[in-house]
């Protein structure tokens, strides 16, 4: 872990997708880092994003490189709508129905392993749910 | 900005002389066998002995020594009983950038590139919570709590989206393994050289949807060396020496870890700066080129180097063309590149542009070879080389 990532774990303990955003130029900053790209500044706040986003691309592991995940798995990198692209387990809809630019949702998922992670599902699959 | 007049001053005016190789199947079969013959430092070693024998140069005419990036400049130098006016360390394309520089300024005139690895029995891992790379490309290990790491991994996403707004399928990416490793077949150092039809391909296990076990390259053992003088001391030693025409470069890394210039745009950005730079330099274009060597850990950096780099608009055509393998138009990765010759990161593809140059490529010689590029795009760092010989 890098010297600035710890605040964003803490949130994600705690059910909230918070990233760094500079207190200059409102630009965020992912992954978290010591100073704004975009305009050199330091002073950033952890301001919380609507959880919402859409599907960039995806990708099936069914080869196991770490014995604590089973394959196969799915991993997705999503935009959000508020601009930075982030990296999740696509959960609760299978390979087969994901579309490229389809809507997804942050979920936390209570902790299976050692951290809480910020997950994605589809915008459509959650609101079945609820 | 670009001084098209500096860089030109630079072409043609230092040579490559010398090349060495280990013997990749042999070595492959003794790891397969669970031997281990030699570490990273001997297969450089090997291969940096061969270079000279190559070009007639001796040992202590060498004055400059540029180390891969799995070996130790120190312990090198200390191995190969050197010592030199200059040294560095540096990847396959940066090697060449560097010795050419250093020719140029005259921080020496003999300069030796040798690289070495013995990633097979040396276990290195290329995914996982250890995966090989991390401490330069955080995106490598990054994303470790869900799951992804590893090159192949960001790669295949690259693909998942690639695929989807290209129309390029599954099958069309197989003709890449497929063509290489038909060239495979025709030269004796290449690793896997038993025949590939679409239907083994498509047999093969997904590694990371939508790669599959052809799509990766090799993990195998060797060496390899390169020998770069000045154009006036290449002519002393009569041997046939092979020009470098034209250098192009360009860093893309700003977001490199969020992925957006890989999944959003395919670097193809930074593949644009580089192919300006390099062809202009040369003072050629794509149509020029009668061998190419292409970065290939995996397969679909073949399509995005050929549309990058202006070869062709719509990839797919030329893939399924049969131009790229065997008595094609565009001969692409003719030792087989990394996916079935060697993986020696692109090291072995400066030889093999050597080796056509000089017309020495045996059963897979293109005929008549008289411009081969090189071009490496790996995370947004791209890099293309132009080696020619004078007609
Ligand atoms: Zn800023």
């Amino acid at each position: 872990m890098n010297l600035f990532d710890e605040p964003y774990w803490q949130y994600a303990e705690a059910g909230e997708l918070r990233l760094q955003q500079c207190v200059a130029c409102a630009s965020f900053r992912y992954p978290p880092a010591p100073i704004c790209p975009e305009c050199l500044t330091e002073e950033h706040d952890w301001a919380a994003l609507s959880g919402q986003g859409s599907l960039l691309a995806w990708t099936v592991f069914h080869r196991q490189y770490f014995p604590d995940i089973p394959v196969p798995y799915l991993v997705g990198a999503v935009v959000t709508a508020e601009g930075p692209i982030l990296i999740g387990n696509i959960v609760g809809l299978p390979a087969a129905d994901l579309t490229h630019g389809m809507p997804m949702s942050a979920v936390f998922p209570p902790s299976t392993g050692s951290r809480r992670l910020c997950q994605w599902t589809s915008r459509s699959s959650l609101e079945h749910r609820t | 900005m670009p001084d098209p007049d500096r860089l030109a001053a630079l072409r043609d005016t230092v040579a490559i002389v010398g090349v060495g190789e280990t013997d990749y199947p042999a070595d492959y079969a003794r790891a397969r066998r669970g031997e281990r013959y030699q570490d990273a430092y001997g297969y450089a070693a090997i291969a940096f002995r061969r270079a000279l024998n190559d070009c007639g140069l001796s040992r202590n005419q060498i004055d400059g020594l540029i180390a891969g990036p799995s070996l130790a400049g120190e312990r090198l130098g200390e191995v190969l009983g050197m010592d030199v006016r200059w040294a560095d360390q540096a990847d396959a394309v940066q090697a060449m950038l560097k010795a050419a520089m250093a020719i140029h300024t005259g921080v020496a005139e003999c300069v030796a590139l040798v690289y070495g690895n013995d990633q097979r029995t040396g276990g290195t891992a290329y995914g996982g919570p250890n995966a090989m790379g991390g401490d330069r490309h955080l995106a490598y290990t990054y994303y470790a709590p869900w799951g992804l790491t590893s090159q192949g991994a960001l790669y295949a996403l690259l693909a998942n989206r690639y695929l989807a707004i290209t129309g390029l399928t599954e099958r069309d990416l197989g003709q890449v393994a497929l063509a290489q490793r038909a060239f495979a077949g025709l030269n004796p150092n290449a690793v896997m050289r038993e025949p590939l039809t679409m239907d083994d391909y498509l047999a093969g296990r997904y590694i990371c949807e939508p790669l599959r076990l052809y799509d990766y390259c090799l993990v195998n053992d060797g060496g390899v060396a390169l020998i770069v003088t000045t154009v006036e001391r290449a002519r002393a030693l009569n041997r046939p020496a092979v020009l470098l025409r034209g250098i192009g470069r360009s860093d893309h890394n700003r977001e490199a870890t969020s992925l957006r210039p890989r999944l959003e745009q395919f670097y193809r950005p930074a593949q644009r700066q580089a192919a300006e730079q390099v062809y202009a330099m040369a003072g050629l274009g794509p149509s020029d080129v009668d061998v190419l060597q292409v970065y290939d850990s995996f397969s679909i950096h073949v399509p995005l180097a050929l549309e990058g780099f202006g070869f062709c608009a719509d990839a797919a055509k030329l893939l399924n063309s049969g131009d790229l393998g065997p008595g094609g138009r565009l001969p692409v990765n003719t030792s087989g590149g990394h996916l079935s010759g060697s993986y020696m990161q692109g090291w072995g593809h400066q030889v093999e542009c050597v080796r056509q140059l000089r017309e020495e490529a045996g059963d897979r010689q293109i005929p008549g070879a008289r411009t081969a590029q090189y071009i490496s795009d790996v995370a947004g760092k791209v890099t293309s080389l132009i080696y020619g010989v004078r007609p």
